[in-house]
């Protein structure tokens, strides 16, 4: 296991008519993709803000490092913030020198490293170019320069998909990779779902400002995972076993017989050897619930 | 302090390099000499009207005794029936007529088509009653020259202790300038980092950068650096009025040289204009240069810094440019009254109590002070007064800092003075 990079502790943050978090604690391991989900309203972004030093919390502790979060912590965090925002009458490449220096560059090392990625990029040309001049997209990948061009040790990025098309999301997913295999811990805020079991090595879910679920998405599956089977077969087959049920039947793309069982603890092997008994088995699965499915799951219970 | 120099200069190169802020330095004196221009030669053209206005006077109770009133600018003619008058102001063939209405000439009506200037009125009144007068000490057997020959013309002319003039007029006039000065820079700039706040909470920017810098730091930055891009502004409109000044008089001079030999001009220059320009110079050695340069910059600067304080916390607590008119009215109500504290009390009399206080009181104390610092105003009580302007300064930064730090992060809520008062109380 790798050392834990960011560790919240006991986080409460209330504001005047309502409690934003309570009591929400989560270790984020070193060079992990963790992903942080939840509906709208959850907390997020207010945990969020908590780790970026923008709000405090009420109660708990906030350690990066191993040490309470403080201010030289800033140039080691990266963050990309789900509404985006840029000088719109000022030239990319000052813009992105200025954030840099912001974060504790050196003017000549700011310059280079925007050129740099600038350049990886693909949007080297349109340097010298206002930000109100791009496309939203251009725009778009430029913020999310602003967030890694200090090459933090812990990049937050709050929906860091959203208004990009496929080709340039692809882009992004790679830099995104990119970074992890470089060390770069990255703490994912979204709520698609799909790109959480894509990219993301561990998860926390926050629901009602409380973390309802942690850990790596692996295990998570696991712990979610039912004795729910999919079962294809050459010619039609009716369980024998009286514990088990059907829930669902079809026919595949290729015209096989599919059926959906839950085995009720009835064993593995038990249950093949009665479809061989029929029948000659195609296809035998255990369907793993998707996070989508764990998701709706404890959010709608 | 790193950072707050990083925004400082970020705001100054930004500002100072936008097209509008070159075109306006450069044109600022251009415009404001040109506004000046304009004024100065309707007000002549209004002296020298060349246009005569014919009025009628009817006076049946003959109280004018048929004098002639008329000179360059109106000219009178007597009628006998007014009626005819009333129909000739009617077609505008004369402008109006004075009715006369009894014998001792006290009770006068104008009878006009158009409304009457108060200039005019004033000018009808003035000769009706000085020939009256003229008429009335000829008929008790005085003459006139006899009356004005009996009369003292008094010049009053101040000198200090020391012997030299005071040089009222022209330090009430150079406080007052100094004084218009710091309360326009103030309002233009102070606005000019309303707007950019509110811009920058807009365009969500703020996010990135208060997790990057403290909002004090940032507001810090942004006041300073503004304060840097309207002492630049203001320094480059002093030089350019200079040059251009400069340039305006080697050409006048040059005309001189041409049309009359130099000497010959200043041999016939008239001894009056000797004796105001000589009076003038007189005046102006009576101010104290060095104090109050340093003056009106210590002024100038805490004036500007605390207001753009205050103005900060109001951008940053409001989503849109219209929303702020109802904050902006308390704010800039202390530097109206000042404004008007400078024009009539200080005016009057620059040592007054209410002049006092309100050169001490913080928010009026910049223009107020600018006002006063032509008049030997010692350093002890200057002193005082900056030091109360920039401790206030200090704690209002904190207090709109506090108003800015939630402020820029709340959207939508509709800021309200409850509400502001909630982010200042709160953690």
């Amino acid at each position: 296991m790798p050392n834990t990079l960011l560790q919240i502790n006991n986080v409460s943050k209330f504001y005047k008519d309502k409690v934003a978090l309570k009591n929400v604690s989560i270790a984020v391991p070193e060079g992990h993709i963790y992903g942080l989900l939840g509906p709208n309203g959850a907390g997020k972004t207010t945990l969020i803000r908590i780790i970026n030093q923008i709000t405090e919390a009420d109660e708990g502790a906030v350690l990066l490092n191993g040490e309470p979060l403080n201010a030289a912590h800033i140039r080691n965090i990266g963050y990309l913030p789900e509404e985006r925002g840029l000088y719109k009458k000022i030239k990319v490449i000052r813009q992105l020198e200025y954030f840099a220096q912001l974060r504790g560059m050196s003017s000549k090392e700011a310059t280079q490293k925007a050129n740099d990625w600038l350049k990886a990029m693909e949007l080297y040309e349109v340097r010298n170019k206002k930000i109100e001049e791009l496309s939203k997209g251009m725009q778009q990948k430029i913020q999310f320069i602003v967030s890694v061009i200090h090459s933090p040790s812990l990049l937050i990025l709050d929906e860091p998909f959203s208004g990009f098309d496929p080709v340039n999301a692809e882009l992004l997913t790679q830099k995104i990779l990119d970074l992890k295999a470089a060390g770069t811990t990255i703490l994912y805020s979204t709520h698609r779902m799909e790109s959480v079991e894509k990219l993301c090595d561990s998860m926390a879910l926050i629901h009602q400002s409380k973390k309802i679920l942690d850990g790596t998405v692996a295990d998570i599956k696991n712990q979610f995972k039912s004795d729910v089977f999919e079962v294809v077969t050459n010619g039609p087959y009716s369980p024998s076993i009286d514990k088990i049920d059907v829930m669902q039947t079809s026919i595949t793309d290729a015209g096989h017989p599919s059926v959906l069982l839950k085995l009720n603890g009835v064993s593995n092997n038990d249950c093949l050897r009665d479809v061989i008994n029929q029948t000659e088995l195609v296809h035998f699965s255990q369907k793993i619930p998707s996070i989508n499915d764990i998701f709706i799951q404890l959010v709608t219970a | 302090m790193h950072n707050i120099l990083l925004i400082l200069k970020h705001e100054y190169i930004t500002r100072v390099s936008k097209k509008s802020f070159i075109i306006m330095t450069l044109l600022g004196p251009l415009l404001i000499s040109a506004f000046y221009g304009v004024i100065i030669a309707i007000s002549i053209s209004q002296f020298s009207k060349d246009d005569v206005t014919k009025i009628a006077i009817y006076d049946p109770n003959n109280a004018l005794k048929n004098e002639n009133l008329s000179n360059k600018s109106y000219e009178f003619g007597y009628v006998q029936n007014a009626e005819a008058a009333k129909d000739s102001i009617r077609t505008e063939a004369i402008f109006g007529m004075l009715i006369i209405q009894n014998s001792k000439g006290d009770s006068i009506e104008l009878v006009t088509k158009k409304n009457i200037s108060l200039n005019d009125r004033e000018t009808l009144e003035k000769l009706v009653a000085d020939k009256l007068f003229n008429l009335n000490l000829k008929a008790n057997g005085l003459s006139k020259n006899k009356i004005d020959s009996l009369k003292i013309n008094i010049q009053l002319s101040d000198h200090s202790l020391s012997g030299k003039s005071n040089g009222t007029e022209i330090k009430s006039a150079v406080g007052y300038v100094g004084a218009m000065i710091i309360y326009f820079f103030i309002f233009m700039y102070g606005v000019m980092i309303m707007r950019g706040v509110t811009e920058e909470k807009n365009n969500r920017i703020v996010e990135i950068i208060v997790s990057a810098v403290k909002p004090f730091q940032l507001m810090m930055g942004k006041i300073l650096g503004v304060a840097l891009v309207g002492l630049t502004q203001f320094l480059a409109w002093i030089t350019l009025s200079g040059l251009l000044l400069f340039v305006f008089s080697i050409a006048i001079g040059a005309q001189h040289v041409d049309a009359a030999h130099m000497t010959s001009v200043s041999k016939e220059m008239p001894s009056e204009m000797a004796q105001i320009s000589d009076a003038f110079f007189q005046q102006f050695q009576t101010l104290n240069i060095p104090k109050l340069i340093i003056g009106f910059i210590i002024f100038f600067l805490g004036g500007f810094l605390l207001y753009s304080a205050l103005f900060a916390a109001i951008g940053s607590s409001v989503d849109s440019d219209t929303e702020t008119q109802q904050f902006m009215l308390p704010v800039s109500m202390p530097l109206i009254f000042g404004l008007i504290i400078a024009q009539v009390a200080v005016i009057n009399d620059p040592n007054s109590t209410l002049a006092y206080w309100c050169s001490m009181v913080p928010f009026t104390s910049p223009v107020v002070m600018m006002v006063r610092l032509p008049f030997d105003i010692s350093w002890m009580e200057i002193l005082i007064s900056a030091v109360i302007l920039y401790s206030t300064f200090v704690f209002v930064v904190w207090m709109a800092g506090k108003i800015y730090r939630i402020g820029i992060l709340s959207y939508g809520q509709k800021a309200s003075y409850k509400q502001m008062f909630k982010w200042l109380t709160s953690k």
